[in-house]
């Protein structure tokens, strides 16, 4: 070690700092999410002599941040209506997208919806659509296969595009419903 | 590719993960349906205004700060690399555990020891210079001898030098 290993984790993995904590901010609150930050990147030190140069270095920065979540998120989860897990040997084959309700300015309905995302779909949903890792990527962090991926990224996704399109109270406090992305019209 | 069939590989198709083959025929369908390429164009509308809603939240600078210093200070670094948390306790004595260090640390160390020697052994030879009279062994007078008059005390014999003719001179 020495200042060659500190230049090497500096320019490799701190870059990624501000993902790793917009992605810990999907998981808990601020506080919790600068201690998962924290610990990430103390560990991500530590172990870095396991890094391989030239590899994805966020994608091992999010396997250290999935096995810090395991160790300790997961003791005090944040919000989250239970929604059963069902089997995810298979991906649902058959819906649409179809709707209006994606809006800049529902950020925050945004989030408030992926919070309630159960927590396998919401990372596979984050890696694969915020942080766009592979699957082959994705299965690595989350240690599963490649199918249980797929199963938990188009699961995510109907779950998210479900909860956005329950009744939200708009802008002005009256409440309407988003349009059913699930009735395929062809 | 039916639309069938293509909504079964959309998450596939839009995350890059068909084989070459299947993604032909995947732009070939879209080519000639609407409802899925609306279908499509909704999911990446989808993935974009998840990206928008994550990209709000900026680490606060106490955290940047923080992770900066993980690899900045080195009492950080020891700290990391000494302190495991995770890791198993050690359960020998004290005195029979591996002191690991840093070796910057072990470098400092050393030369700080090698000084610290250097100078001591130094010190120790580079005593006062004494005058070249003493150096010149003086007879032994026995303490019992009674004591002389001064007037017949021939400093010349302790002192052949200045000092010796000045004192005569002043008697």
């Amino acid at each position: 070690m020495g200042r060659g290993r500190a230049g090497r984790f500096e320019r490799a993995a701190l870059p990624h700092l501000a993902d790793v904590y917009r992605f810990a901010r999907q998981l808990s609150d601020e506080q919790r999410a600068q201690d998962l930050v924290q610990e990430t990147f103390l560990r991500a030190w530590k172990y870095f002599d396991s890094y391989e140069d030239g590899s994805n270095c966020r994608a091992w920065l999010y396997r250290i941040l999935r096995n810090v979540w395991n160790d300790r998120g997961r003791r005090q989860p944040r919000l989250e209506i239970p929604l059963p897990e069902r089997e995810e040997s298979g991906v649902e084959p058959y819906y649409d997208w179809e709707g209006e309700f994606l809006r800049d300015e529902l950020s925050p309905e945004i989030e408030r919806a992926l919070a309630q995302v159960p927590e396998q779909y919401r990372w596979a949903l984050l890696l694969a659509d915020v942080e766009e890792l592979s699957y082959q990527e994705i299965a690595r962090v989350m240690d599963c296969p490649i199918g249980t991926v797929m199963s938990r990224v188009n699961r995510g996704r109907r779950t998210l595009a479900r909860l956005l399109r329950r009744p939200v109270a708009g802008a002005r406090g009256e409440v309407g419903e988003a349009p059913d992305v699930y009735n395929l019209g062809s | 590719m039916d639309c069938k069939e293509f909504r079964e590989v959309l998450d596939l198709y839009a995350d890059g993960e068909l084989s070459p083959d299947a993604a032909s025929a995947a732009r070939l369908h879209l080519a000639e349906c609407a409802p899925c390429r609306a279908a499509e164009r909704e999911l990446l509308r989808l993935r974009g205004a998840l990206k928008l809603a994550v990209s709000r939240h900026e680490p606060p600078p106490q955290l940047v700060s923080a992770v900066r210093g993980i690899s900045r200070h080195w009492w950080r670094r020891l700290m990391c690399d000494a302190g495991a948390r995770d890791e198993p306790r050690d359960a020998r004595p004290f005195w029979r555990k591996r002191i690991a260090l840093p070796a910057p640390v072990f470098a400092l160390l050393l030369v700080a020891l090698v000084g610290f020697g250097l100078l001591s052994a130094r010190l120790r030879t580079a005593q006062p210079p004494r005058p070249a009279v003493r150096s010149e062994p003086a007879p032994p007078t026995p303490a019992t001898s009674p004591p002389r008059d001064a007037s017949s005390f021939d400093f010349a014999r302790f002192d052949q030098g200045g000092r010796a003719s000045l004192y005569k001179e002043r008697r």
